[in-house]
Formats: structure tokens, sequence, C-alpha cells
């Protein structure tokens, strides 16, 4: 490391995710702030995100802890020639390929000022300048599962970032046998981390303690790996053949035009929505609320459904939890591990039948009750949150220095 | 006591006029300190072709040529002093413009008045009824006619060789134009380059280089054949051929710039830029001591990027900049000092370089604006202060004006931003300032601010601002923080140069204020800084040299 310099380190969201991507983000960027500031080497942290019209407004960041920094960038191409004299200043001319690179673009050093480029996601779709050191951390290998999320090239650009990286960090298991499979790193380049988990709301509500309304929560977004069409298969079963008696509040990134969105792969969805009036009547379609109106939506219903396809699993269970509230899941091994890791007692679904995902949704309907008190005590889940696990996260990451 | 000899190596590019550069100045102070010691007396080696300018460079800074000796070769190369000839003789723009122009203001008008008459002779010939006054027209026109064709042909041919070096020009640009059509180009293309733009040719490029190898070579024979000199300095890192003199060496190393901001620099230069950054590299390679104006420097880039031994690597800040002595009454911190009708009149001047700046051009009166004089490079750091400066118009209504001294169409970003936010009545870039007009830009300014990233010493900014009355506010910067160490001053006028909210927001404190920081800022001047004088500075490099020559 440099004289009594404090570290630097960039975390770089390639794309413009938002939601949970997004979350997780900023939660690697606190944490890695915390973490380091724990050890007695408060860093410097740094994050960077895509600088186009209509992707983030301030509000986006509003909750950014005051320790991280935020910078705004844009993808720059450099050509061929411009990355040689590039290596070559930086002192990095051993590293030089050929071709045209990438590097993010923050108007002001393109982010050189750091000591390590952490990139969240491996979403690279040209080489990226090697003037500094970077790693990335992948949430999810979806494209292994749900291949036709990418074309051939993309498929070729993320496994060629994969090998050039430092250091891949993922949060399951299942991710770490995606990443020496899929991508060819080797076993000693792939560290697993612990999940961050948001500091959730706690509920007011005491173990057990029902709830008096008369819906579930479904969070989804408009992602081709959500599952919708079996899901609304699913729920028109659930309606018209068992005879469901709850709601369904729809909530998350772009579900206010979940029906109507026109994209291609919801064409099968949006006809089975338009032909069953059961579902415009029992489905609500809530938009992505504020995160209070969320909370207070979840903790009101009688459970979580979760009946996306795969993931990397998502923390919405584990936020039920805290409020008191049962999840059902679709069974993949993602989600096996949080569960196993939180003792949430989640209940299981076939997300690939909808007969099966009808089933369990009755299931629910008539043991929600039941299932609360098996729910984890929250002295325990309060134990897996965030501050437990920020100087595994800075002792890592600092290997990488 | 016997005097001790001490060498400057200055072998510099035949392109380096040393009067217009900071390095002259780093020269001057050397040989100007060196008049009155007893102690010691320099030693100039330099090229053939340097000899004029370090000449003319002693006239304008007053030191007499016999206070130090001259190494230096004769006679520069033949095909140097034939190519200055031929430059020679393509005047430029400017002296084209002024020669020409009252001679061919005449010419035209002269011609008009001819054209014009003899249309009147013709136009009467139309309209005439009579018959017999028509033929008394005529014969006036032709009798007329021939004297008039005469002298305006007379005049065309004076023209010509006014317009004489347009012409050949504009020949050779239509003759490679033609040989490029007919795939004759690249003989041509190299002949307008060598003519045009020689350092844009790669022929002249490598031409020039082994010409400065021949002459190191020369230069470093006659330096070794003279054994009175103790130790050698060389006052810039772009001189491989300083490895080949015998004895103590010390080069200066001011910065490596292009190490710290890579893409920056490989996106504005071309691989001559690759040449000179491998150039300074080989010479730090070479080098046995070093002095930089930083530990920050010293550190961050010699012994961290080049593992070079901390011990031998000296650290010597800059002595203060000042443009008190271009404007005396400025730094007296009133109102009226500063503003007085001497100064204005400068700052009328100064408006007048205004480039892109649309029509009508700013007016001579006089209004708030911040000040930052720099050129614009990668490391200025200028986007981030025009973000700072747009939030603070338009966000937070702060109505002053900006002025930069660079020149927007060297560099796209900072034309495109400017364009793109409808800022070209407020962001003024004033070219091409004399010594004066700069003074007075800095000292009629509310505020000046320097948000660079990345400079070799504490930058000039702080003494030159202060010096005139105008307090100043920059990035908190390692070579900034060697040199203010107040941690109350550096609360006050420092800010994140990564965060362009944090700088508005500094700025817009400042502005509110302003007597505040000039007085903090006035005390700090006048008690530390201003005791580092350029006498102090080549005192350290005497010393280093005095011990390195043991």
């Amino acid at each position: 490391m440099k004289y009594s310099k404090k570290p630097k380190i960039a975390i770089l969201i390639p794309v413009g995710y938002r939601g949970g991507s997004l979350r997780g983000a900023k939660m690697f960027a606190e944490a890695l702030a915390a973490g380091s500031a724990a050890a007695g080497e408060a860093a410097e942290i740094v994050l960077g995100h895509l600088d186009e019209p209509g992707i983030y407004s301030p509000e986006d960041f509003a909750d950014l802890a005051t320790t991280v920094s935020r910078r705004p960038f844009r993808w720059k191409v450099l050509e061929e020639d411009e990355v040689r004299r590039a290596l070559i200043y930086a002192g990095r001319e051993e590293h030089f390929a050929g071709g045209a690179c990438m590097v993010p673009d923050d108007g002001i050093n393109c982010f050189y000022d750091c000591d390590l480029w952490l990139i969240v996601s491996d979403r690279l779709q040209m080489p990226l300048l090697p003037i500094k050191p970077y790693a990335l951390m992948v949430f999810d290998y979806l494209q292994r599962y749900v291949p036709e999320i990418m074309n051939e090239e993309s498929h070729l650009a993320v496994i060629g970032a994969a090998r050039r990286a430092e250091r891949i960090f993922v949060t399951t298991e299942f991710s770490r046998n995606d990443a020496l499979v899929y991508t060819g790193v080797p076993n000693d380049r792939i560290t697993k981390l612990p999940m961050l988990t948001p500091r959730f709301k706690k509920t007011q509500k005491n173990q057990g303690e029902g709830s008096g309304d008369d819906y579930f929560v479904w969070t989804t977004n408009l992602t081709q790996h959500k599952n919708h069409e079996r899901a609304l298969k699913a729920l028109s079963d659930y309606y018209l053949k068992h005879d469901g008696k709850l709601h369904c509040m729809v909530t998350g990134v772009e579900t206010d035009n979940l029906f109507s969105s026109g994209r291609d792969y919801m064409h099968a969805s949006e006809k089975i929505f338009a032909s069953t009036p059961v579902l415009a009547e029992r489905i609500h379609l809530l938009g992505n609320l504020p995160e209070e109106n969320y909370q207070n939506t979840l903790e009101s219903s009688a459970f979580l459904w979760h009946p996306g396809k795969i993931d990397n699993g998502t923390f919405s269970v584990i936020e039920a939890a805290h409020l008191g509230v049962p999840s059902l899941s679709s069974d993949y091994p993602a989600m096996r591990e949080i569960d196993k890791n939180f003792r949430l007692s989640l209940s299981w679904m076939d997300s690939s039948n909808p007969l099966d995902m009808a089933e369990k949704l009755k299931y629910m309907e008539c043991e929600a009750g039941r299932l609360r008190e098996k729910l984890p005590d929250p002295v325990f889940l309060d134990a897996q949150s965030f501050d437990n696990h920020i100087q595994t996260y800075w002792r890592e990451i600092r290997g990488c220095l | 006591m016997p005097v001790k000899k001490y060498g400057i190596y200055v072998v510099y590019p035949p392109t380096v006029n040393l009067r217009g550069q900071g390095l002259g100045r780093h020269l001057a102070a050397f040989l100007k300190a060196s008049v009155h010691s007893e102690r010691y007396r320099f030693v100039i080696a330099c090229p053939s072709w340097t000899r004029e300018g370090l000449v003319e460079l002693c006239r304008d800074e007053g030191v007499e040529l016999d206070s130090f000796d001259l190494i230096c070769p004769q006679k520069a190369p033949f095909l140097l002093r034939l190519y200055n000839f031929i430059v020679k003789l393509r005047p430029s723009k400017k002296a084209r413009r002024l020669s020409s122009r009252p001679i061919k203001s005449w010419l035209v008008a002269s011609e008009k008045r001819l054209s014009d008459g003899h249309w009147f002779l013709v136009r009467r010939l139309a309209d005439i009824r009579n018959p017999l006054l028509w033929l008394l027209f005529l014969s006036v026109y032709l009798i007329f006619s021939v004297p008039m064709g005469a002298i305006f042909l007379f005049f065309k041919f004076v023209e010509l060789p006014v317009d004489g070096f347009h012409a050949f020009y504009g020949q050779l640009a239509r003759a490679i134009a033609f040989a490029k059509r007919h795939k004759r180009k690249r003989f041509l293309s190299t002949l307008h380059a060598i003519v045009t733009a020689p350092k844009n040719s790669r022929f002249i490029v490598t031409l020039y280089r082994h010409m400065v190898e021949r002459e190191a070579a020369v230069l470093n024979r006659l330096i070794n054949n003279s054994d009175d000199v103790a130790a050698w300095y060389a006052p810039t890192a772009f001189c491989e051929h300083f490895s080949g003199v015998q004895g103590p060496r010390l080069t200066c190393v001011p910065d490596v710039v292009l190490g710290d901001f890579p893409v920056g620099f490989a996106v504005v230069g071309d691989d001559r830029m690759v040449d000179n950054f491998r150039e300074v590299e080989r010479t730090i390679r070479a080098s046995d001591h070093f002095v930089t104006y930083s530990e920050h420097l010293k550190q961050n880039t010699l012994v961290h990027r080049y593992e070079i031994d901390p011990r031998q690597i000296h650290v010597i800040p800059h002595g203060h900049n000042s443009l008190d002595d271009l404007l005396p009454d400025a730094g007296k911190g009133s109102v009226e000092s500063r503003f007085n009708e001497a100064y204005l009149a400068h700052f009328r001047a100064a408006l007048e370089k205004a480039v892109n700046y649309p029509a009508p051009g700013p007016t001579g009166e006089h209004f708030p604006y911040l000040f930052y004089a720099s050129q614009f490079r990668p490391n200025k750091n200028v986007m981030t202060l025009l973000r700072a400066y747009t939030h603070l118009l338009r966000e937070r209504f702060v109505g002053h004006r900006l002025v930069l001294t660079g020149n927007p169409k060297y560099y796209d970003e900072i034309a495109e931003f400017v364009s793109e936010n409808q800022l070209s009545r407020d962001v003024l870039f004033l070219s091409g300032l004399s010594a004066k007009e700069l003074a007075v830009c800095y000292s009629l300014a509310e505020l000046a601010v320097n948000p660079s990233l990345f400079e070799g010493g504490c930058p000039f900014t702080l003494t030159e601002a202060v010096s005139v009355g105008t307090p100043v506010v920059m990035g908190k910067i390692p070579v900034t923080e060697e040199v203010v160490t107040d941690s109350e001053l550096r609360e006050m006028m420092l800010f994140d140069p990564y965060d362009y909210r944090n700088m508005a927001m500094k700025i817009h404190w400042a502005l509110d204020n302003r007597e505040v920081l000039y007085e903090k800022q006035r005390r700090f001047y006048s008690e530390v800084l201003i005791n580092r004088a350029w006498r102090n500075v080549v005192d350290d490099y005497v010393e280093i040299l005095n011990n390195i020559s043991h």
C-alpha cells in the first residue's frame, strides 16, 4: 500500500440495477466502510453508478450511509492505441492484450484514485481497462438456468470478465459452484462471503400473533426469471379450483404495469391475465412501494409468496420473518441455503408445476397461523444481521489490496 | 576560500523557448542567487540552439552574462540552421495579417473606385437617349478605359507579392490535394508537414531525436573534459543524456503526471507523448540523486513506483510565486486599491481575449467572478469545477461568472459541457493573457479556485491570489497539505476535489465569508509563505550539490 494513504475502494454498479441488486450494492459498500473502520483501517469507499438520464434519482441513494461517497460515471470505450498508452502510463504494459477496452469515466480520473475496483455483478460487455485490479461480486449465474436472458456474445463477455478478475465473491454455495463450472475460474480465486441482510424493522406483534387482513404478498419484478406465467396459472387454479379466499398484493419494481409491459417474454402471462376475470378481481398491482409502506403491507399479510424460478435467493423471506410473517417459496438451492442459515422454516413448492403451486397456496391460507409459531426467535435473526459480518467482508476484500 | 563550481544541464529541444517556460524562471533564479555568492558559481551546459534563448532570458531577467560560465557547442547542426532559415521565410499568420493589411486595404479600395468609375460610364451609355451625347460618352469611355484597365492590372500585379506567401502555401496545399487524389500523397504530405507542422511528422521527429542525441554527446564530451565542476544538476527529467555526464549528478523530477492520469493523457495525446514519457522513465532509472518539490511526489512516485531508495531523494519546496510586484497596490487589501482605473484597463484588455464567447462579446464592465488560472490538462480537474459552478449557478443561484484561462478548443469535453449546459455566457475562457493581465484577473476576482487533483508541489494559486488581495479555495491534495499545515486554515480553504458538491459548498462559504478567509490567508502568507524566497530555494539546492560532491 502507498505511504500513509488510506485504502480507497470503488464499488461499481455496471448496469442500471434497481431493487434488490441496488440494495445489495449499497450494503456491500456500507459493510466495507464499517468493517474497515472497526478494524482500525478506515478505508474510503466510493459507490459508482451509471449516470444516464432516467436510471437513478438522488432519492435512490438517500439511505446510503454517510461513510460512503457516491460518484456517477459513464462507460467510456478506449480504442486499442489508447488502451496501450494508458497501460504504459500506468506501468501495466504487460497487461496489454490488444483490442478495445472500457473504463468507468467519472469525469475526474476514471476511478484511478482508487486502489481496487469491486464490480457488483459480472455484466461487463467488454474487457475492463486493466489499470487497476478488480474483483467481482456475483450474486447469481442465472444465465445457466435461464439461458435466453443472454446472447452468446454476452456469455463470452461475462466469462472473460470473470477470468480476468483478481477474485470472484459469491454469497451462496450454489453460486460458488456456478462460478467454478460456468466461468472456469480456479477455486482459489472464488470466495464465499456471508449473505448481508438489511437491518429490518422488527414486528410490533407478539410471536405467533395473527393478522386480520385477507391477502398475501407477492414480491416480484419484470425480469424473465420470475416465473410469471406459472405463477398466474397457479393463482388461477387457486381461485377457481381451490376456492382461494385471499387476495394477492403484488409489489416490486415495475410491477404496476406487470401485465401490460408489452415485453415479449410476458405475452403468455398477459394473455392468461386478460382471459381470467378472477385474476383481475383478486390481484392488486401496488407497484414499487416506499420502504415503510411495503413493511406495513407485509406485516399485515397472511404470508409472503416467492414463486420465482431461480436467483441468488431473496431477502424478502427474511424480512417477512422479522415481521412475523411466514413464507411459501420456490424450492431451489439458494433458498434452501437461506432457510438453513436463518432457520426460517419456509414452506416449499415446485415452481415448475402450477398445480403444486396452487395446492401450496391453499395450504398456506389454512396453515399460516400455525406456521407463524415456527418462525425464528428475533434474537437469533439479529445475530445473523449485517453488523456481524462486516469484519469478514473487510478481511476478505483487504486481501485483494 | 576557493569558489566551487556547480553545473546546470539544460538540454532541451530546439523548439523550447526558455523565456516562455517556468524552467526559464527557475534557471534565472539560480543565476541571480549566485551573483552575490562568494562560495559558488554556476556553469551552464546547453546545446548550441539554446545559446540565443539563454542570452535573451538573461537580458529579460537582468542577469549579467559574465556571472556564469557556459559550455556549449559552437555551431548548431547545418540541417537545423537550414530548417530555421526556411521556416523564417514563412511569415506567421499575425505577421501576414499585419504586413498585408494596410497595403491590401488600399489596393482593394482603389480597385473598387476604379471599378465604380468604369460602371458609372457604362450605365450612362445605357441610359443616354440623345445619339450625339451618346457618341460623346462612348469616346470618353474608350479614351479612359485603356488607362483604367492598365491601372487595374497594375494593382493586381502589386497584390501578388503581398499575397505571395499565401499563394505559395495555397499552391502547395492544392498540389498536395492533387497528389492525394492521384495517389502520390506520401512525399508531398511529408513535405507539407515539415513546413507547416514539423512535430506532426514522424520523419522529422526521428531526425530531430538523432540530432539531439548527437548534440548531447558533443556536449557531454565537452563537460567531461572540464574537471572543475563539483556536481551537476538537471532541472527536469526530460534529459536521458544527463547520464552521460561523469561525476555526481542531481536530477529534478517535478512530476510524472502521466503516470497518475493514464486514461486522460492516453486520450488527449498520441505516441509522441509515450516517447516523452519513456524518456522521463529512462532518466529516472539512470539517475543517482533526485530532487522533488514535495514529500508526496518523493514517496508516491519515486519510492513507490520506481523503487528509488528514499535516501537518494531530497525534497525542496518551491519559493513563493507572488504577483504583487506587477500590481503593487493590489495586495493592500482594500477594495479601492484593487479596483483602480489602471488595473481595470488591463482587465478590459483581458476580456478582449475571451474565446468562444457568443456575440456580442463580454463588456468591459467589472462583474463578480470566480477565477481559475490554468491550462486544461487531465489532472487540472476542470470538469468537476464546471459541475460545481453549474450547481452554484442553477441550484444555489450564485450569480458569479467563472473565468478560466485555458482554451476549450483543445479539450472537447469542456466545450461540450459548456454548450450542453448553456453556460456560454457565464463561463469565460481568456486565453493568452499577459503576466499583468493575469495578475489583474486574480486581483479583481471575488475568489480564486484551484480544483487540481495533482501537482508536483503546492499550487502557486495560493501565493499568486493572496499576494494581490484575493482569497482562494483549493482541492485537498497531499502537496497542498504539506504546506498548509494549520488545521483551522485547512478546514476553511480546502475541499474534496472528487466531490463537486463539496467544492460548491466550500466556494459558497468562501464567498459569504470572504474577508474572514482572506485575513487568515494573508496572515499565513505574511508569516510563513513569504519567508520561502527563491534565494532560499537555491541555497537548498547548493547544499545538496555540495553534499553529493563529497
